[in-house]
């Protein structure tokens, strides 16, 4: 493996920007653009740069994928590197990063589902969205999720972006998915899927959903599939948003496809039936009036699920010493700077999905990391020089430099990936495995 | 399909559209913002950051606004891009205010 090499000596300070999402990368393209001459050192704990446009962006969207050509150039700026294969709190700690560096911006996301709490909900049978998410994107951690899809019924929970992105993945026929960069495994077992309902249950009236009208409007378009969703539920007939969409859907549809998704509204997860697995899920359920769930008039209602999905949001990704708040949907800051108990703990800043909690679209991380850095590049001629150089945490012979994947070395690994795809008419085979991605990489 | 500025943006240009824009698409002119739809990867951000509901998708058009299609493709084309946000046009605020927003 190479080692890192000499870092632009003749830039004055040195940031470290833990997680190669969006909001790393927008984070160094702000630090890099600035007349202050700072140098940045992003770090991933994979191999792989670019966050959740590789590990959750459906497969099906590839056009969404087309902001890795701006990460790319971000890349290419002077005084940027890339160290993939590193774990910030285990490989070196963010303590160990403030000493080397001037500041470190803490952009590592939320990477853990929400935890469902209601009785069950650890049956075997019972995933997490973005748990699911990775797996079919191929996510190394996420591989061994391996879902059992040989029943016939699938409960979704939830209906944000993500709910609609697992239950698409689900509903369309994997001919549909085969010439994406879906994961391989995760391509053979939808292949032989058995799912024939997929019900889609969410907690609000149909206005709430938070997912998006694009999302939403798909589900009319996938071959074989019949979308239905849960008749009077409607105001009155809504002219605009998501809610006209759900409302353009049948109650009801006589030419069954071979795969049906249904919305339903107004539906409390209360507890997860089963034995030794999932067998079903136990709601408490709201009439809906004038659009909305009708609170007080609940009864219970059963219905019958093989897999159940629970698409209900993220915590922020685990750092030690980080100052959680918010059930752990993100860290304590002020527009970026962040905040024990104490007040502001000097030097170390945040970006993304881990300072606002998971919310907003990929630009979203613009606009969120370029506040965060206007505050570090005010704050950096008052902060205390590092008490050690960048060169002794991360030069030849160190851990770190023997370790890491550079960026260039990533692209090895992005050539590999795509003849891997191309026997395939794939836009690329994802290596999903670390050591293969390491082997791939190159000196 | 990509996303279209339309008439509110006119005399506005707030540009908030661009400091949400992961991939800069946005040109811009004396009056208003365009994005390009070649280079506009359908996110869907900017909809929700303009402050004066400009933006939609080109889906969501009805007939006589359909026009801004082809308008937003020709304007990017010549006008420079935008890297960062712009202060709004003077009376952008009244301009708002009059389209009850």
């Amino acid at each position: 493996m190479s080692a890192v090499g000499a870092h632009d000596a003749d830039r004055r300070y040195h940031v470290a920007i833990v997680g190669a999402g969006p909001a790393g990368f927008y984070a160094a393209e702000a630090l890099l653009q600035a007349s202050e001459g700072v140098a940045v050192d992003l770090y991933d704990r994979l191999p792989t740069p670019y966050g959740l446009v590789r590990y959750g962006v459906a497969p099906d969207h590839p056009k969404l994928k087309q902001v890795i050509t701006v990460f790319r150039a971000i890349a290419a700026m002077a005084g940027f590197r890339f160290l993939g294969n590193v774990t910030v709190g285990r490989d070196v700690s963010v303590e160990d990063l403030r000493r080397h560096y001037h500041a470190v911006i803490i952009a590592c996301g939320a990477e853990r589902d929400r935890v469902l709490d209601i009785p069950g909900a650890d049956l075997k049978g019972v995933h997490g969205g973005m748990a699911f998410v990775g797996w079919y994107n191929g996510h190394p951690y996420r591989r061994s999720l391996a879902p059992d899809l040989s029943g016939k019924t699938a409960v979704v929970l939830g209906l944000g972006n993500v709910a609609l992105d697992v239950v698409r993945i689900l509903a369309k026929p994997s001919d549909a998915l085969a010439r994406t960069d879906i994961a391989a495994h995760a391509l053979e077992t939808l292949a032989a899927s058995g799912i024939e309902r997929i019900v889609v249950a969410g907690r609000s009236g149909p206005a709430q959903a938070r997912c998006t009208e694009k999302e939403l409007r798909e589900f009319g378009t996938i071959p074989g599939c019949v979308t239905t969703a849960e008749p009077g539920h409607f105001a009155a007939s809504p002219e605009r948003g998501v809610a006209a969409i759900f409302s353009g859907f049948p109650a009801a549809d006589a030419a069954m496809g071979s795969r049906h998704c249904h919305f339903a509204f107004g539906l409390q997860p209360i507890a997860i039936l089963g034995n030794d697995r999932v067998s079903g899920v136990r709601f408490a359920r709201s009439p809906i009036s004038e659009g909305l769930p009708l609170l007080g008039a609940e009864v219970e209602v059963d219905v019958e699920a093989d897999i159940v999905i629970a698409c209900i949001g993220s915590r922020a990704t685990l750092l030690p010493g980080l100052p959680y708040v918010g059930g752990e949907s993100f860290v304590r800051n002020e527009a970026g700077r962040i905040c024990d108990a104490q007040g502001w703990v000097p030097a170390l800043y945040a970006a993304g999905w881990i300072k606002r909690g998971a919310s907003g679209t990929i630009g979203t991380n613009r606009a969120d990391a370029v506040e965060t850095v206007g505050h570090l590049l005010a704050d950096l001629p008052s902060l205390p020089e590092p008490t050690s150089s960048v060169h002794l945490l991360t030069g030849a012979g160190t851990s770190i430099g023997r370790s890491s994947i550079s960026f260039a070395q990533w692209e090895n690994i992005d050539r590999a990936e795509i003849l891997g795809g191309a026997n395939h008419a794939k836009p690329r085979e994802k290596i999903t495995d670390i050591a293969a991605m390491i082997l791939n990489a190159g000196e | 399909m990509a996303y279209v500025v339309t008439d509110n943006c006119v005399d506005c240009r707030f540009t908030q559209c661009v400091a949400v824009c992961p991939v800069q698409c946005f040109h811009a002119d004396e009056t208003m913002v365009y994005i390009d739809p070649d280079n506009c990867i359908d996110c869907a951000g900017c909809v929700e950051a303009c402050p004066v509901g400009a933006i939609d998708d080109e889906f969501n058009l009805p007939d006589d606004q359909r026009y801004w299609i082809e308008k937003n493709r020709e304007r990017a084309a010549i006008l420079p891009r935008l890297t960062g946000t712009m202060d709004p046009l003077p009376g952008a605020e009244a301009r708002k205010a009059a389209l009850g927003l």
